[in-house]
């Protein structure tokens, strides 16, 4: 479970990222983060897993405060998915799946990039579940954009996590892949009671697969509600009133054309 | 002791991977179940895999043996567990192979392009799903339609094979089960066709019963199955089956016959041979800890007469310091200079002429082969003592490097930004102000302050060679026995760097 309460972030440059945020996410819920770039959706998961400090207010994961001193434990409970998929390009599928063991893995042979067999016919099994176990020993920069994607779902559950927070899975992925990927994601964290946090931008998708909504405009929480429940409003609301206007504009005037204008000096 | 009557009555149902021979495949495992327990076994090959599935879901079959796709196909319409996978050695199960007729030119995969393919039974693993994967992952997937000219289903694996002889197709996917089969009954002939790819083997496909089966019977089947090796003759679908297995243990199989060591014989021979040059470059050049040892003495003795440094002439050596910065800016201004020109034409996207290209690498790799050392003891014949022979040395010899660094740079530049000022119909010059110059000029000022940096530690010893600044002085009090002076001196070398190291750096840090 997740818990997140009046949480702000202010960035040195000003800008406000979270306003105040309070959030539960229940254990095994498959939730989306829902709301145009900028609205503070990535910030939010950063701080679940104490990537960001928060400016104030405070996160709890499964009742551990993600505070400084706790930053290791958390982050073996809490798996992370990226959006630029973030393999180590020139190591094995493989070890890039083992790789999210290494947080309980550390023994010094670690750093020969040795594992334990345990370790490697789980990799292997997780490869088998994503449908990879063939590329298993290949270059990880050889694989397409999907199929990277779910080598980082693989890494992800390798660390067996309480809880996952994924970045825009899909974001660099083709659409018919995006339904493969976020399925094989559910799927996987379904299966193991794994708790989700999905940060989307594609309306359709987060209806499809998620449990729960919740929705962002401007580090604001604008809908907080199940899946079921959400509207045509509160998606109005989400994606707010200057990308209506902004519709308004292209279609019904034109640009003044600007050649016409005589500059006095 | 129970009569035949009180039996439990079980019925399994198998899809018919090889037709008509299904009853065959399954019946010894079957009688050696019904002798170790009290279950009456009645088999059934269905007509179709569909009529299989039907079967399972109303109840007529309470066992099944789907293969793969049936299985996959039907856990979506019945809840089923799995009792046991078949298993033997390791070439267990069974593969998916190519057959081609014997004459064809073709001898790898690779080959099949724009061919006749024959496949079997639409949807069926060994003859439709696998060998699609197969030929996908060799670059020739059959959806494709520029791969094969043509893509049969033929009904059966036998049709498929007998498509081959009878020259209606020029290859044929299917099982190594139903190969065999037809050579041991004739029906193929191992000089008429040959096999051009075996695929890994293939796990076998579980027997499953029906998940609302009594937990006692499905228990006491599972028991059976898995034991039934030691009791009498066993077999099922797949080349060798020997025994069954646990869906865990065969889970763990499969898995295990995937897994490759961590650590390559490769890297541990690149290891190994690096050790041994280590070793053998050492013996050759004499070099052994006992001489370092030995010379430590030595090494105390100097530098006691060394100490106390003598600082008495301390206004001329700053002079010579001074000096020796001079040299080493003036000569990178002097590389910068030069190396624009000449990186512009080593560059291959600018340069369109090997007439400019080929020159201007030599004369780069030239200047950078040659130690700035030897290019100073050169001038200082040619041109005399004094600053002028340190500043060309530097500056000829960081010139190769410098353009090196432009050239590669501009290589390297992303391509995008320079199409779309080309495509605004912008001239050469432009194209390289506007879409080469902004993204070089952070590693231009990086690589030009390391140069800097570097050309003014350069300059403190080049002196040695009679180039002017603080070497000059170095060597001087070496050759008068000065120690004291000379490590004066090396601690004004050593603030001076410090310094300018730590400026460079900031300034480097500043232009990203």
């Amino acid at each position: 479970m997740v818990i997140v309460s009046k949480l702000k972030k202010v960035f040195p440059d000003g800008t406000v990222a979270l306003d105040g945020i309070s959030l539960k996410v229940e254990e095994g819920q498959f939730t989306v983060i829902l709301g145009p770039s900028g609205a503070g959706k990535t910030t939010l998961l950063r701080s679940i897993n104490g990537l960001v400090k928060p400016s104030t207010g405070d996160v709890t994961v499964d009742g551990i405060k993600v505070i400084d001193e706790n930053y290791r434990k958390i982050r073996t409970l809490v798996g992370m998915v990226f959006q630029h998929f973030n393999l180590v390009g020139n190591l094995s599928v493989i070890k890039n799946v083992m790789s999210g063991s290494l947080g309980t893995h550390q023994k010094w042979w670690s750093n020969l990039f040795l594992f334990p067999k345990s370790h490697q016919m789980k990799a292997l099994d997780l490869l088998d579940r994503v449908g990879l176990l063939d590329k298993a020993y290949n270059r990880a920069d050889e694989l397409s954009g999907g199929e990277q994607q779910r080598v980082g779902i693989a890494r992800a559950m390798m660390q067996e996590p309480k809880v996952l927070l994924a970045d825009e899975p899909v974001a660099s992925v083709d659409p018919t892949n995006s339904r493969n990927i976020l399925s094989l994601l559910r799927d996987m964290c379904k299966e193991k009671n794994v708790t989700v946090l999905c940060s989307l931008h594609q309306v359709d998708l987060a209806l499809q697969f998620s449990d729960r909504i919740v929705g962002f405009t401007d580090g604001k929480l604008i809908f907080n509600n199940n899946t079921s429940n959400l509207d045509r409003n509160s998606l109005r609301k989400i994606y707010d009133e200057t990308s209506v206007e902004g519709m308004f504009f292209g279609s019904d005037m034109k640009t003044p054309d600007i050649k016409h204008i005589q500059w006095k000096e | 002791m129970n009569t035949k009557s009180n039996k439990v009555k079980l019925k399994m149902v198998a899809v018919p991977a090889t037709k008509g021979k299904m009853d065959d495949k399954f019946r010894s495992l079957l009688e050696t179940i019904e002798n170790i327990t009290e279950f009456k076994l009645e088999f059934h090959e269905a007509d179709t895999y569909d009529e299989a599935i039907e079967s399972l879901v109303n109840g007529k079959a309470q066992i099944a043996w789907l293969g793969r796709s049936a299985f996959h196909k039907a856990v979506k319409k019945v809840k089923l567990d799995s009792l046991a996978v078949p298993s033997g050695d390791d070439e267990s199960i069974y593969r998916t192979v190519l057959i081609i007729p014997h004459r064809a030119k073709i001898s790898s995969p690779n080959d099949l392009k724009g061919k006749r393919l024959i496949l079997s039974e639409k949807g069926s693993t060994s003859g439709d799903l696998i060998p699609r994967h197969i030929l996908t992952q060799n670059g020739l997937n059959p959806e494709i339609s520029t791969n094969f000219s043509e893509v049969i289903y033929a009904g059966s694996q036998k049709e498929a094979a007998l498509k081959i002889i009878k020259g209606e197709g020029d290859v044929a996917a299917l099982s190594d089960v139903n190969l065999k089969e037809m050579l041991d009954n004739g029906i193929l002939q191992k000089k008429d066709i040959k096999i051009i790819y075996e695929s890994k083997p293939i796990p076998g496909a579980p027997i499953v019963c029906l998940k609302s089966l009594h937990p006692d019977v499905k228990e006491e089947l599972r028991k059976a199955i898995l034991q039934a090796h030691k009791f009498g003759a066993v077999n099922g679908y797949g080349t060798n089956v020997e025994h069954y297995e646990s869906p865990q243990e065969a889970r763990f199989n499969f898995l295990k016959a995937h897994l490759k060591p961590q650590v390559g014989i490769k890297t541990i021979a690149v290891s190994l041979g690096l050790l041994f040059l280590t070793i053998l470059v050492s013996v050759h050049l004499k070099i052994s800890p006992k001489v370092i040892f030995s010379s430590f003495s030595y090494f105390a003795d100097i530098i006691g007469r060394m100490m106390p440094p003598d600082f008495s002439d301390l206004g001329n050596l700053v002079i010579a310091m001074i000096e020796t910065i001079e040299i080493g800016f003036l000569g990178t201004v002097f590389a910068v200079l030069i190396s624009i020109p000449i990186s512009l034409m080593a560059a291959k996207n600018i340069t369109k002429s090997k007439f400019l290209y080929y020159p201007a690498h030599l004369i780069t790799t030239f200047f950078r082969a040659v130690p700035e050392f030897i290019i100073a003891m050169i001038l200082v014949i040619s041109v005399g003592f004094g600053a002028l022979p340190g500043v060309l040395a530097l500056g000829l010899h960081t010139m190769g490097f410098l353009s090196k660094f432009y050239a590669e740079e501009m290589e390297h530049v992303r391509t995008g930004p320079i199409e779309a000022i080309e495509a605004t119909g912008a001239n050469w010059f432009q194209k390289i102000t506007y879409s080469i110059i902004p993204q070089i000029l952070p590693s231009f000022m990086g690589n030009t302050l390391y140069i800097l940096d570097r050309n003014i530690r350069m300059a403190t010893i080049l002196g040695i060679v009679g180039a002017g600044g603080i070497g000059y002085r170095l060597q001087s009090a070496f050759r008068m026995f000065k120690y004291r002076e000379v490590s004066a001196i090396i601690i004004i070398i050593f603030i001076t760097i410090f310094i300018i190291d730590l400026i460079s750096t900031k300034v480097r840090h500043s232009v990203k």
